[in-house]
């Protein structure tokens, strides 16, 4: 049954017409398109806190970086996979890897006119594409998934237990889970099952796993998925990650997957902090890869990660403080493999900051016009698509 | 949760009474509530409704059985209904005596009737009438006066228990539901209380006998014999030993607990016998007791609760009828229950369509739906029900940075929270918030959009 019909069904039976508007608007839906053949699929790993790109990919060849940096520099001796002046973070050994078998592509000095430094007025800026001074209340997928999407499909999965306001749409709106397993496992089903000590509690949120729109599609596509056996490193994105694979390997519809990784926020102890963080995205992402690859869906699955920000030149202490522009890695769904973008302009900052190079509203319209044969100016995203990445 | 908060919504239907409880005390707001003098005047729509079934009848008779005539009458008197369900809504809503409403609800779900079985709407405001001016007297009373009243005597059908004809429906329910519960009389008492009932009929204002339908044989009830009334069958049922302890475990359950242990409700029943059945005593030691003890998260908000909270922390200007309209759809149609027994309570005020329903309507609030405001108001036009409009605003009394935001609605919102929750929140409002910014006030909105879908806000 598609499900906005089943929403219809479920909304009459209570005579609970509360559950309307996601039909109210079938005039829209009328006119939905869809291309269900397009196979491809977009994950996104948000990094919070503001990544610092220069000791993510280190610009080890040029002599200001370790002026500026004396204290948390990264010693040449260490770097990985060195290309063209540039290199990878220690923790991030199998970056290399997959660079060298050609699919990771590296967008350099990546940002947008008029830097914000507040975390969350980043994000927001991220996440919904704006300019730096316009508000926008839908995010940037959100409002492709509104036009492009599917009446009998759940349009996008975000793993984590805050809605992520890229998805964020008018009509479309996805599913926001923090574990896909747990979920399954407070179902109803399992009802005796005790989670915490107040029995009210329990129940309450027994019945929110169960109220939750699309766990169908979820648990189906988790049933399907059951035959693919492969292990990840043991941390939470890794968890994620997984899951989100087994989705996409179940065959759900969803084109759209998103999570996140707090803990970039390094004003002080940087080194010992972002080395742990970057572990974990490495171990977590490796493991991704090769799941796809093993399974022979890499091609067709487009893994993007970035920061609402990079940092400060200059060191401050045993850390750095707010920046601009960073590095952005895009892995997989047939990228060419570059590194895109000039090395990071260590002379002429702005206030302290990298001056950014490329729009990430192009790269962007680069995922939208090549993955999805979008328009992106459609959704308001008038850069031109980034050539090289596909 | 901030003690006060929790109090005000446990003895209300929001959190507006804490300061005023943090101000005053605990017991001085007990008191002065169950004090006031709770007025109930007759609402425009009400007075000028049909009095009684005959009124209605003449009235269709008039029209001489023309069916689009009749429809339009039938369709007044639906109307009357709805009013009447936004009007008590409105009550909830702007009294200052909110404990006092949540009183007369409490006893509107205990001595059930509801509109679509009555069809006079004027009985059914009598009976809420009765229930409002006798929730701080004697119990007894109060038993005495609902068997009589108009809208209960019709929809038990005691209209048609008559002599020679005996209907024991108002009987059974008086003992089983109102009075003694199962377990505490026999099949043949409650025959002999239905006797005691025949020819109890519709009156003018309220219920009476009527000499040719009465039975006037010896009635045997409860160990006792005579030519009973239903007032001497009420003395009587006083008399028992189960009467304080039934109500008690009924009001435990309205207002603090699902499952309340059975030395709380002797410990309360105790007290409602020693006063004898007085209950505003009775009441203001429940809430005393209940309100000193470090007991939370054990009640799930009924639906009224939970708008009525959404909608004063929002600054929404209310409208009644939607929200009376939103009550029903979560299963809480005020006079119009399901069955006699009432509404059950507990977890039952959440399925997870309901839940689903909640959240929902916490998104269209919250991100703004205009599409469905309209299509709510062209759906409810036929009732009046005006504009309908969500324009959510939050006033927070300290708003310095993120962590003073994110204590304070914490504190008024949930009853407690969890690592998780923590982290999610500090992802939500992160520590370099500025409260001064532009779209400050919609972020902050997003915590209390988080905070109103989490489990922990559905429980007080």
């Amino acid at each position: 049954m598609n499900r906005r019909k089943f929403i219809q069904l479920t909304a009459s039976a209570t005579g609970g017409f509360l559950v309307l508007p996601s039909f109210l608007t079938a005039q829209d839906l009328l006119n939905f398109e869809s291309d269900e053949t397009n196979e491809n699929r977009l994950v996104f790993i948000q990094l919070n806190g503001g990544n610092d790109g220069l000791n993510t990919f280190i610009p080890y060849d040029n002599p200001l970086y370790y002026s500026n940096r004396p204290r948390i520099g990264i010693s040449k001796d260490k770097i990985i996979n060195p290309i063209n002046g540039m290199a990878f973070h220690p923790a991030l050994k199998d970056f290399g890897t997959i660079s060298q078998e050609g699919n990771l592509t590296v967008v350099q000095n990546v940002g947008y006119p008029n830097p914000n430094r507040s975390h969350f007025r980043s994000q927001e800026i991220w996440q919904t594409a704006s300019d730096s001074k316009q508000f926008l209340d839908y995010g940037w997928l959100g409002r492709y998934l509104d036009i492009q999407c599917n009446d009998g499909m759940l349009p996008s999965v975000n793993l984590g237990s805050i809605d992520n306001l890229a998805l964020k749409a008018s009509m479309a709106n996805g599913i926001t889970l923090r574990d896909v397993n747990r979920a399954k496992k407070n179902s109803l089903i399992d009802f005796e099952r005790k989670l915490t000590d107040n029995p009210q509690l329990d129940f309450v949120r027994k019945i929110q796993q169960a109220s939750i729109e699309g766990m169908n599609e979820i648990n189906e596509a988790y049933k399907n998925a059951k035959n693919f056996n492969e292990t990840y490193a043991n941390n939470g994105l890794a968890k994620n990650l997984e899951s989100i694979a087994k989705l996409i390997k179940g065959n759900l519809g969803s084109k759209v997957y998103y999570t996140s990784l707090g803990g970039f926020d390094t004003h002080t102890n940087q080194a010992q902090q972002q080395y742990k963080q970057l572990k974990t995205v490495n171990d977590a992402v490796y493991s991704f890869y090769s799941d796809l690859k093993v399974n022979n869906i890499l091609d067709r699955v487009t893994l993007v990660i970035f920061s609402e920000f990079g940092r400060r030149v200059h060191e401050n202490g045993s850390g750095t403080d707010h920046g601009t522009a960073g590095p952005m890695f895009i892995i997989g769904g047939k990228n060419k493999g570059k590194v895109l973008g000039k090395n990071p302009d260590l002379e002429n900052l702005s206030k302290g900051d990298l001056i950014y190079d490329i729009d990430f509203r192009s790269v962007y319209a680069a995922l939208l016009k090549d993955k999805f044969s979008f328009d992106p100016k459609r959704i308001n995203i008038n850069s031109n698509a980034l050539k090289g990445i596909f | 949760m901030e003690r006060n908060h929790l109090i005000s919504l446990r003895l209300g239907f929001s959190t507006v009474e804490a300061e005023n409880i943090q101000k005053n005390g605990v017991s001085d707001f007990i008191s002065r509530q169950l004090e006031a003098k709770h007025k109930l005047e007759v609402p425009d729509f009400m007075a000028n409704s049909p009095k009684s079934l005959n009124e209605i009848q003449e009235i269709k008779k008039k029209v001489r059985k023309v069916r689009e005539e009749i429809n339009k009458i039938n369709f007044k008197l639906n109307k009357v209904g709805f009013q009447w369900k936004a009007f008590l809504v409105q009550r909830c809503f702007e009294t200052e005596n909110p404990l006092r409403e949540k009183i007369n609800l409490f006893f509107h779900n205990h001595f059930v009737v509801s509109l679509q079985t009555v069809k006079v709407p004027y009985w059914i405001y009598q009976h809420y009438n009765s229930i409002n001016s006798h929730s701080m007297g004697n119990y007894k009373n109060l038993v005495k006066e609902m068997v009589y009243s108009n809208a209960l005597i019709f929809y038990l059908n005691n209209q048609k228990n008559r002599k020679g004809k005996i209907n024991e429906n108002l009987g059974r329910e008086l003992l089983e539901l109102f009075t003694l519960g199962e377990g505490n009389y026999s099949e043949n008492d409650i025959k002999n209380a239905a006797l005691s009932l025949a020819g109890l009929g519709n009156g003018k204002d309220k219920g009476k006998y009527i000499p040719k339908f009465k039975d006037n044989s010896t009635k045997t009830f409860l160990g006792k014999s005579g030519d009973f009334i239903i007032d001497d069958v009420i003395d009587i049922i006083f008399e028992q030993e189960n009467t304080p302890y039934f109500l008690a475990e009924k009001v435990l359950k309205w207002f603090y607990y699902d499952d309340p242990s059975d030395e709380l409700i002797k410990q309360h029943g105790d007290i409602l016998k020693k006063n004898n059945f007085e209950l505003k005593p009775f009441f203001e030691a429940v809430f005393l007791i209940e309100s000193e003890k470090n007991i939370i998260g054990t009640h799930i908000k009924n639906p009224l609760e939970f708008i009525i909270q959404v909608y004063k922390d929002l600054n929404m200007d209310p409208n009644f009828k939607f929200m009376s309209h939103f009550i029903k759809n979560q299963a809480m149609d005020l006079y119009d229950q399901p069955n006699v027994k009432g509404w059950k309570g507990g977890q039952s005020w959440l399925t997870t369509q309901i839940y689903a329903d909640r959240n929902q309507f916490m998104d269209i609030i919250i991100n703004g739906n205009k599409k469905y405001e309209q299509q709510l108001m062209i759906r409810l036009k036929k009732y009046d029900v005006g504009t309908i409009q969500f324009n959510p605003t939050l006033d927070i009394k300290d708003k310095t940075d993120a962590n003073t935001i994110l204590h304070e609605l914490t504190e008024r919102m949930i009853f407690e929270t969890n690592a998780d929750m923590k982290s999610d929140l500090d992802e939500l409002l992160k520590y370099d918030f500025d409260p001064s910014s532009e779209n400050a006030d919609k972020s902050i909105l997003k915590v209390y959009h988080y905070l109103s879908k989490t489990p922990e806000f559905q429980l007080i």
